[in-house]
């Protein structure tokens, strides 16, 4: 009776996983997180996670902004005396999770300003290069030095985390180092999808697969001129091989009624790439898109259907992209309700399916105890749970694969139960695999 | 219609031009002499002014015992690190720059033949 006493004990505990963290594959990342999520650089309190966090797409917007408590350093102009002016609005962070950068100098602090949302970090190993160099933040040329994706930490410490408007290096905060640059690059690269899709897809959905042949279509979306495979990239049989990620004057400055501007608060138009700018600004990849609205680099359009409607309008269609696409196609773009709903179809499900790969991903890791270093071993779990979350919003946010759906949400309630204990069941872990690859069948092919 | 490829490589070409000419550098001027992630003692030349010549858009630095002459331009910023002050750095222009002073020169597009695209002036 003692031996069955002990061998069921044995046997209970090989059906576990301690959440005893092992060592990370690549020691290098994990630097990069530790520093990314952590490390103040001696300012205001603000780390890179602060705008960039990981539980919300690297990213942040107004409904995620409502779960953060009043000392947050993301708010740190509404408590820091010395940036209470000339910093942040908080009334369009808060509202709109607009953040202010002074793209065209730090001379005259008062006038010279832009109001952008905060692009998310993932995938970024797929668009980090062009044929133009390097094309990093909303207009393309947020990073000083070299203007890598490695210098980026530097200028984002000097615009973001100084203590006051003086922006003295050694007082106000102390800059990145060549190792810390060298980490911070390491893990903003291994954020997300590695590799490009490779469309067409055989999706399951006749309005996503009716979606993304309108997207590829030269005559009705156009999308893929400028994101190639649905990514940040320019199609490279237009642009040339290695074009990479280009900028574009699409016309969004001149949208009407932008939500920052109805707030009455000032915001000065954005002029884009350069000082002074071209009006350009920089393609970002749209298989994250859905999960990570608003959209635009003035957080304009709340939705993905609305963001797809933009390239229907005016503002798009008299732009300089708009007139170079009407010109060599013959025609502007003029999508219908359906049309429009069909190619947003398209992006959530793309969204989706990227979702359940990174789910995936973090639960095998947790299993295996092989995890890159990306995220600390005991948040894999959370992370996959974040994940699965955010495919079936994104699903359900469209009406899109019901059958999915609830395949998702088993996934979840599995991982929901098992993500806070010490010794997790291998079991439950394996049903939300399971579930979650059943609901990638829903998907596609 | 496909779109025609002379045009569409026009338009990068129109691109590619106009990035040379505007790259970021905003941040740039906060950041002290030798510092630039990237670029400092990589594509550019740190050393002392040896001698200032707007007219003929030269200005010469000595690098240890060598001599470096740095081609400028009116598109050339001027930088004033007074990191060791602990006061703000500011833009300068070409008449902040004086014979003895530690500077560093940045070359546009990182190749020694090119236009200097910043220097930066170490105020003591």
């Amino acid at each position: 009776m003692k031996h069955l006493h002990i061998l069921l004990i044995i046997l209970s505990v090989t059906a576990c996983v301690s959440t005893l963290a092992p060592a990370p594959q690549n020691p290098l990342v994990a630097k990069g997180r530790d520093i990314f999520f952590n490390e103040t650089f001696g300012g205001n309190g603000r780390t890179c996670g602060t705008c960039h966090r990981a539980e919300n797409n690297f990213t942040i917007d107004p409904v995620f902004i409502t779960t953060l408590p009043d000392t947050d350093p993301l708010f740190v102009a509404e408590f820091n005396p010395d940036l209470k002016e000339n910093f942040e609005n908080p009334k369009l962070l808060r509202g709109l999770s607009l953040i202010l950068e002074n793209l065209d100098g730090f001379d005259s602090l008062k006038t010279k300003f832009t109001r952008r949302g905060v692009p998310h970090t993932l995938g970024l190993r797929n668009s980090e290069k062009s044929r133009l160099g390097p094309h990093l933040g909303w207009s393309g040329d947020g990073s000083p030095g070299d203007k890598s994706l490695r210098s980026f930490a530097t200028g984002a410490v000097i615009q973001h985390f100084t203590k006051t408007l003086n922006r003295v290096p050694g007082v106000d905060f102390r800059l990145p180092t060549e190792e810390e640059l060298d980490a911070l690059e390491a893990f903003q690269l291994s954020l997300g999808r590695q590799e490009e899709l490779k469309l067409p897809l055989q999706l399951k959905s006749p309005v996503a697969m009716r979606g993304q042949a309108i997207f590829n279509d030269t005559a009705t979306g156009k999308c893929f001129f400028c994101h190639f495979n649905a990514g940040a990239n320019a199609n490279p049989d237009l642009f040339g091989v290695d074009a990479g990620n280009l900028n574009f004057n699409t016309g969004v400055e001149d949208l009407p009624d932008k939500p920052a501007d109805l707030t009455g608060e000032f915001t000065p138009r954005d002029d884009g790439f350069g000082t002074p700018g071209d009006g350009t600004f920089n393609t970002p990849s749209l298989i994250e898109a859905a999960e990570t609205g608003p959209f635009f680099h003035n957080n304009s359009v709340e939705t993905i259907e609305g963001a797809v409607a933009f390239y229907d309008g005016e503002s798009f269609n008299n732009s300089p992209a708009g007139k170079i696409l009407q010109s060599r196609t013959g025609s502007s773009i003029e999508l219908d309700a359906t049309q429009i709903v069909a190619i947003a179809a398209f992006l959530r499900v793309i969204n989706a399916l990227e979702n359940i790969r990174e789910s995936t991903d973090f639960l095998n890791s947790f299993l295996k105890r092989t995890f890159l270093g990306n995220e600390e071993f005991d948040k894999l779990l959370k992370r996959a749970g974040d994940e699965t979350d955010d495919a079936i919003r994104v699903l359900a946010g469209g009406g899109l694969h019901p059958a999915a759906v609830a395949h998702l949400k088993k996934a979840l309630s599995s991982i929901d139960k098992e993500k806070d204990e010490r010794s997790v069941r291998k079991s439950v872990v394996e049903d939300a695999l399971s579930e979650l690859e059943l609901a990638r069948k829903e998907l596609i092919q | 219609m496909r779109p025609n490829k002379k045009t569409i490589f026009f338009t990068a070409f129109l691109c590619w031009a106009f990035s040379c000419l505007y790259a970021q550098k905003e941040t740039e001027v906060f950041i002290p002499l030798g510092k630039s992630p990237g670029v400092s003692n990589k594509y550019s030349v740190i050393g002392k002014v040896e001698t200032v010549n707007i007219n003929d858009s030269v200005i010469i630095i000595t690098q240890d015992a060598n001599i470096k002459t740095c081609k400028i331009n009116s598109r050339t910023e001027v930088y004033l690190d007074k990191s060791n002050l602990k006061l703000t750095n500011t833009k300068g222009s070409f008449a902040d720059i004086k014979k003895g002073q530690l500077v560093e020169a940045k070359y546009k597009d990182n190749k020694p033949s090119d236009v200097i695209e910043w220097f930066k002036v170490k105020i003591e």
